[in-house]
């Protein structure tokens, strides 16, 4: 009996013409994967509630403007499509732009052999010249990114090294909320937060300071969370000699 | 008979709070006005705050809600004071309070001054500051009609719709639908700036011309004949002068290939290049984004530098990276700022396309 009440409750939906049912209060990104239907995001982790920022998991559901998947909730008869032309376009053009402010000198990739950026960039095909090579202390800000798809490149953000456990690259920061999430819902020790508004937008710990100076305990979450080299741990061989020396590189252009 | 736009979607969203049955329900009046070229309802604020009031009473009466708030932007201060000082007069004759005219119905109206930009005026951003946080839109569904302030049922109209409200419910609807002229109904407020003798706030028939309006404005200054114009504010399109014979309503703007938007016409004289104009637009929504977004955070920036490089060297835009930020503009971003962001450069290379090097060798769009 109860088992019938719940069912009725069951929202239905096709997802690329195959019906699915989910429990209300499901998002579409959740009811594709009950379908083993992935796709592509970046500013989500099941862990966390989905803030629908980065776009990457837009879908059509048959209105004029595309949704994001991860936010948006699942709604009786919906019809989506998860993959079209011009789906295809959009996601290739966001990771474009997301591509044309990322340092190519890619610090995540050699240490944990993961960056979510950089493999969508494959998958989609992006047109962005990738130099895998290693290391983080790399090249001075001004000359990291290359243009990706003839979207002019930007750079000039800072590295802060203060943190003996965790680099932050902030150019190759994408804002998508993860390692806020991370430090405040999931460990509750609220440090990092956003500032700033617009293209100056970034990621800032307690009130806008060096991330060693910081309340930051050092739990790893942040780093764990993110999907791109914008914060990495540091290996053995890179802390600096003197930890207190290196600081952070180009704070003021920020 | 000819329905209003403004009427059906005053009656629509109106029945749908209504409808809701979330407790407690709110009306905020949308006072943050941003627009660059858009002042009409400062105009309608300092002068007719009695309509304003009355407008947030009766909208609290109609979906049930006792708590009004005016979201007012923080440059209005004599928009406020005349706003305060209705209210209190509003009090004093027991319009407001703890039963209302011996009712049952109790209202309380307050004021909150904006903590920040032009993005505030986006409802859902707004909502957000008022709760406290920062000021980025939210995704949409739901609506603020159904979860808005608090995650409750929230009225939101601007100033001049609940303005117009006393009014229409005073005279009835059929003195409102032949306000109009030549078969459009309604009064509409609009901001003339630009190029012309006499800007101001002026309330015209819907129906009117812009050519007309031009006129009432005390015609193109300096005795230029007209360029361009575009009637609805800075995220509407550009129109050249020979659309000036555009009856001014919703649906004729549009059949032009722009829009109402703000209500703001700004008048731009012959003599004067575009692409310096189109440039500043896009400079401002790339300077007032809320950087939520990916399209919209980094699309409007590296468009802004395209365009001030094209400007500063002469050399051709890259016209189809152009294209492919509008669309993704368009098309992904969370809010209206994002969707129009590029709007105004793309009419200007749509009507002038010798004005934006780079464009003129293929079809702008
Ligand atoms: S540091 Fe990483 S997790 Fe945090 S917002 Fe930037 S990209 Fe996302
Ligand atoms: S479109 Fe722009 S203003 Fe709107 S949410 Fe996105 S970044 Fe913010
Ligand atoms: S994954 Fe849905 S918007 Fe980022």
């Amino acid at each position: 009996m109860a088992r019938q009440g719940r069912d009725e409750q069951m929202i239905g939906l096709t997802i690329d013409g195959r019906p699915v049912r989910v429990l209300p209060g499901a998002t579409i990104w959740e009811a594709a994967r009950t379908l083993g239907i992935d796709l592509p995001v970046l500013c989500h982790d099941p862990r966390l509630e989905p803030v629908g920022v980065c776009r990457l998991c837009l879908v059509e559901v048959g209105e004029p403007k595309l949704t994001a998947a991860c936010v948006r909730g699942a709604e009786e008869g919906m019809e989506v499509r998860t993959s079209s032309e011009r789906l295809e376009v959009c996601r290739r053009g966001l990771v474009e732009l997301l591509l044309s402010d990322y340092p190519v000198d890619v610090s995540r990739l050699p240490k944990t052999g993961s960056d979510a950026l950089v493999e969508l960039a494959g998958e989609l095909g992006a047109d962005w010249p990738a130099r895998r090579r290693s290391g983080e202390t790399g090249e001075a800000p001004g000359s990291r990114t290359e243009p990706a798809g003839g979207i002019p490149a930007g750079d000039g953000r800072a590295l802060d090294h203060t943190s003996k456990v965790i680099f932050v690259d902030h150019q190759a920061c994408i804002l998508c909320d993860r390692c806020i999430r991370g430090c405040d819902d999931l460990q509750v020790n609220e440090v990092i937060g956003r500032t700033g508004k617009g293209y100056r937008t970034r990621i800032a710990f307690d009130l806008d300071v060096p991330m060693g100076e910081s309340t930051c305990v050092s739990c790893g979450e942040c780093e764990k969370v993110c999907p791109t080299g914008a914060l990495s741990l540091r290996g053995w061989e890179t802390l600096p000699e003197d930890a207190a020396a290196p600081g952070v590189e180009g704070w003021e252009v920020l | 008979m000819v329905r209003s736009r403004v009427g059906s979607a005053i009656h629509m969203k109106w029945k749908l709070v209504r409808g809701e049955e979330a407790r407690p329900k709110y009306v905020v009046c949308n006072a943050d006005e941003s627009e660059p070229g858009t002042f009409k309802d400062r105009v309608i604020m300092e002068e007719l705050p009695h309509l304003v009031v009355e407008g947030i009473a009766l909208g609290a009466f109609v979906v049930g809600a006792e708590k009004g708030i005016i979201y007012i932007r923080h440059e209005y201060g004599r928009a406020k004071a005349a706003l305060e000082a209705e209210l209190d007069r509003a009090r004093l004759a027991g319009l407001l309070g703890s039963g209302v005219l011996g009712s049952d119905f109790n209202l309380e109206i307050e004021i909150f001054v904006s903590p920040g930009g032009y993005i505030l005026g986006e409802e859902t951003a707004l909502l957000e500051a008022l709760e406290d946080r920062r000021g980025e839109p939210r995704n949409k569904p739901p609506f603020p009609g159904q979860v808005g302030l608090r995650g409750r049922p929230t009225l939101m109209n601007n100033v001049e719709t609940l303005a117009l409200v006393p009014g229409i419910l005073r005279h009835g609807v059929s003195w409102w639908e032949s306000a109009g002229r030549d078969g459009h109904s309604g009064l509409k407020f609009i901001s003339v700036s630009g190029h012309v003798e006499r800007p101001g706030v002026y309330e015209i028939p819907t129906g009117t011309t812009v050519a007309e309006l031009i006129e009432l404005a005390g015609g193109v200054s300096g005795d230029r004949a007209l360029k361009a114009f575009a009637p609805g504010g800075a995220s509407s399109n550009f129109l050249p002068a020979e659309h000036a014979d555009v009856p001014i309503d919703f649906a004729t703007i549009e059949e032009r290939g722009s829009m109402m938007g703000s209500g703001a016409l700004v008048v731009v004289a012959e003599g004067t290049p575009l692409l310096p104009l189109a440039a500043n637009i896009v400079r401002f929504f790339r300077n007032e984004s809320c950087g939520k977004c990916v399209p919209c955070r980094l699309g409007t920036q590296k468009a802004t530098e395209m365009i001030e490089a094209t400007i500063e060297s002469g050399a051709p835009l890259d016209w189809s990276v152009i294209r492919k930020l509008n669309l993704l503009l368009g098309e992904t971003s969370i809010c209206g700022l994002g969707y129009v962001a590029l709007n105004p450069l793309i009419s200007v290379a749509e009507h002038w396309p010798g004005e934006v090097p780079g464009c003129s060798a293929e079809a702008p769009e």
